[in-house]
């Protein structure tokens, strides 16, 4: 990866205005990554181009770190729409809130898993045993 | 016909009064034409898309007993009606709508002086009766209370008004170059030229009229499947649902004969073997008839389906200019001398 | 619930319908229509109903058995997805992939493109009503796939490219039988022009629906034919990071007008593409090994710890631009991979494209749009 910006959380939504001034205009994938040893989740940007002839085929890596307790986060879809829908999806994997983005239901779960973050790491995942 | 001597009963069916009705063009060929033209569409449609058909029920008839296994097959499923419906509506309604499509046929006349109502106006009587049908579906896509329904019914409100006035339009244009409103006149008249080549124009207006009166593609709009689920018939099962299905092929068997008779010369030419009177030139007229059904079920695999503000647009924008220009064609025809 | 709520008619001018999974024309998604009249004034889609946790059981599996679990939300499409895990894993063992290889990834995976876009365009017809034009594609579809069961062993998910090269080289006759399908396909294009693109009801139905122009389909970051429709020249295969594009010399096709019509004519013009680079891609195949040494031999592949680090990589698929992210905490299982599949990235283009157009407009962007729902739930 060419270029990789590590960020505190709350500058977030500045660096992705500086980025789209740049000429990078959308965002091809937003990793969560759950980390309870450290008692972070971890978000992983990657952001291209696709008009300007010089970036397109770079992408930029942008890492951000929430707290697990308290996962709140700027959310950059008034910048680039196009994670809008990652964002949902990450709010109901693993619990982020993005402020700004917000709608009642789970996007992909079911109502009946809502709040229930199955990707974290300390999820028990339910089993079924033969009696 | 009345030379012979024949027992009671098979003399009262062989009346006109009881025959045209009851046999043919009425309940007993219907029926069997409606087995048959299910089974030619969906055999016509699959050598088309390079597959089989059915062949499954009678694989020796190349599955012709389709719909007949299909047919025994919906009247022994469940009749679900649902509960907030309007149930009177709901259950008659079907009903009521396959009566008043087959109800046309009383005008066809099967030869000359062979005909259930013998009167000078019989074309407007059979044009009268087929365009009544399409309220009686707006009542029972209201009755269904389902968003779908409603929304098929509507859009065959909407289509109703586009395709009504070609087709009036377009057969008082033949009417015009026959000088005549029955039926009988107006096929006599085309013992040397059929009106097909006389008048095209009316011809093809009342054929691109009668697909979008009877739902057949490119205008299957009230029953769009991927748009509405079913259209208007969304909650029907088992027989009311079959009977739904039979409507759309009685309108289809209705206007098919009245084209015939209209633009095909009827029974005109008579070939030798047949009489000129009686019922028996009405077989020439069930061949016709059902040459034009099929032409109207093999469009079924060619084209999609428009939207309904499309078929609205070309009901007004091409067919009542069509059917217009049909009509000053016939003036002109009679009025140079031409004709009649 | 919000389900009754939804279903509620807000303003009494509005009908509130609910395409919903049971709905002949939907698929397993659900979109929350909100008609006024025939107009669509507010659309909203509802996913989830095939979400199967892959991500989540990709982490309790080694990396060899994470590749037929990717491969799985599109079946139709599965050598695509398979190459994008399978680079990211070569990224993080630090391996390269020899040059037989590469080519043999680069005939598998526009095979596969030729199948999914034959699909899109069956599924497509189906839609707007021509139900010929489903019957025909999928029947031509059968040929690809016979030919990928030749090569492969399997119809539809082959897992044949593992991190370090490919299983199996290419069978004896192939070459031959390769030739004769890809022509059977050629010949076969002009009749659906005659049927289908030249068909007038084809062209009322799909010229002006569903426009979605160049600025406003970079920002909502569509991928795939539904962004080269609109303009944009874009193709992950341009950035040449897999397979042999670069060496066979790869541009990708694009239209500017933007609507569904735009879109099914590049789904066209790439199955004319994805012929020309197979037929290239034999004519120059390298001789050599199909398989790193490091990574040869299935005990290998099995027992492998991948060493600690994170990798990204991305392909094209048959719907658009695929992309992994794996990281490994040097195990032999995952630690976290991501996929964000272009069916999900499409799925904004429904709230672009459709409000202010009819409700028969509904079934044509869909299918315009080739979203397929297992794939963008994943």
């Amino acid at each position: 990866m060419e270029r990789v910006l590590r960020i505190a959380s709350d500058t977030l939504k500045s660096v992705a205005k500086e980025l789209a001034a740049e000429g990078f205009d959308h965002v091809k994938s937003l990793t969560g990554m759950d980390r309870p040893e450290e008692g972070l989740i971890e978000l992983v940007y990657h952001i291209s181009s696709y008009l300007n002839p010089a970036l397109r085929g770079r992408i930029v890596e942008v890492r951000t770190e929430v707290d697990r307790s308290r996962p709140i986060i700027n959310s950059i879809s008034d910048v680039f729409p196009s994670c809008r829908y990652m964002e949902l999806e990450t709010r109901d994997l693993l619990g982020v809130k993005f402020e700004g983005n917000e709608e009642p239901d789970p996007l992909i779960l079911p109502e009946e898993l809502k709040n229930t973050w199955p990707l974290r790491k300390d999820y028990k995942i339910p089993e079924e045993g033969v009696e | 016909m009345s030379a012979l001597v024949a027992p009671w009963p098979i003399s009262l069916i062989l009346e006109p009064e009881v025959f045209i009705p009851l046999v043919y063009p009425g309940l007993v060929v219907l029926t069997l034409t409606l087995l048959g033209i299910i089974w030619l569409e969906r055999k016509l449609t699959a050598k088309v898309q390079r597959r089989y058909g059915p062949l499954y029920v009678a694989r020796k008839l190349g599955g012709a007993a389709q719909p007949m296994a299909d047919g025994i097959k919906f009247v022994f499923s469940e009749q679900i009606i649902p509960r907030n419906t309007d149930k009177l509506v709901f259950i008659f309604g079907p009903l009521l709508l396959f009566t008043f499509s087959i109800l046309p046929v009383i005008g066809i006349p099967l030869s000359p002086g062979y005909t259930a109502i013998a009167s000078d106006i019989s074309l407007l009587i059979v044009v009268a009766l087929v365009v009544i049908a399409p309220i009686v579906l707006l009542m029972v896509a209201w009755g269904s209370n389902n968003k779908f329904s409603l929304i098929g019914g509507l859009r065959d409100g909407y289509l109703m008004i586009s395709y009504e006035v070609p087709i009036i339009l377009s057969i008082l244009a033949m009417a015009a170059l026959y000088n005549s409103l029955d039926l009988i006149e107006i096929a006599e008249a085309q013992a040397g030229t059929w009106g097909i080549f006389l008048n095209p124009l009316a011809a093809l207006a009342f054929f691109a009229a009668m697909l979008i009166a009877t739902g057949r593609f490119p205008f299957e709009i009230a029953e769009a499947e991927t748009e509405i689920v079913a259209g208007w018939t969304t909650e029907y099962s088992s027989a009311l649902y079959m009977s739904n299905m039979g409507t759309s092929y009685t309108r289809m068997y209705v206007m098919a004969h009245l084209f015939t008779l209209v633009f095909l010369g009827g029974w005109n030419p008579l070939p030798g073997f047949l009489p000129a009177s009686g019922l028996l030139p009405g077989l020439m007229i069930l061949v016709k008839s059902l040459a034009v059904m099929g032409l109207m079920v093999l469009l079924r695999s060619i084209y999609p389906r428009f939207r309904v503000d499309q078929g609205v647009r070309i009901g007004w924008h091409k067919l009542f200019t069509l059917s217009m220009a049909a009509i000053a064609l016939s003036v002109l025809l009679v009025a140079s001398g031409v004709w009649g | 619930m919000r389900v009754k709520e939804l279903g509620k008619d807000r303003r009494a001018e509005t009908i509130t319908l609910f395409i919903g999974p049971q709905h002949p024309g939907s698929g397993h998604l659900r979109l929350v229509v909100e008609l006024d009249g025939d107009v669509v004034v507010g659309i909203r889609p509802d996913i989830g109903w095939v979400h199967r946790g892959v991500e989540k059981i990709a982490e309790t599996k080694k990396f060899v058995q994470v590749i037929p679990l990717i491969e799985r939300p599109s079946i139709i499409d599965s050598a695509n997805m398979n190459v994008g895990y399978v680079r990211a894993v070569e990224k993080l063992l630090g391996v390269e992939v020899p040059d037989r290889a590469r080519y043999i990834r680069t005939i598998l995976c526009e095979l596969n493109r030729i199948a999914s876009h034959l699909y899109g365009i069956g599924i497509f017809g189906n839609m707007i009503g021509t139900s010929t034009i489903f019957m025909w594609s999928f029947g031509d579809r059968e040929i690809i796939v016979e030919l990928m069961q030749e090569l492969t062993g399997a119809r539809l998910t082959y897992s044949f490219f593992l991190p370090g090269g490919v299983k199996g080289d290419l069978p004896d006759g192939f070459e031959e039988k390769l030739e004769k399908g890809l022509r059977y396909i050629e010949n076969r294009i002009p009749e659906y022009n005659a049927l289908f693109i030249e068909n007038p009801v084809t062209e009322d139905r799909l010229k002006g629906v569903g426009v979605i122009d160049r600025e406003k389909a970079v920002q909502i970051g569509l991928t795939g034919p539904n962004l080269r429709a609109s303009g944009v020249e874009y193709d992950a295969r341009m950035v040449g990071e897999y397979g042999a594009y670069k060496d066979l010399g790869f541009k990708p096709v694009t239209r500017p007008e933007g609507d569904s019509f735009a879109r099914l004519m590049v789904r066209f013009d790439e199955i004319d593409g994805s012929i020309g680079l197979i037929r290239k891609a034999i004519r120059e195949m390298p001789q050599g090994p199909i398989m790193h040494e490091r990574t040869k031999g299935m005990a290998r592949q099995v027992l492998m710890k991948v060493p600690e680090g994170e990798a990204f990589s991305r392909v094209e698929c048959g719907r658009g631009e695929l992309t992994f992210f794996v990281v490994s905490k040097g195990g032999d299982k995952p630690h976290r991979v991501r996929m964000v599949t272009p069916s999900f990235r499409n799925l904004i283009g429904f709230e672009t494209a459709l409000v202010g157009h009819r409700l028969a407009d509904v079934p044509t962007v869909y299918g315009s749009l080739d979203y397929f729902p297992p794939e963008a739930d994943r």
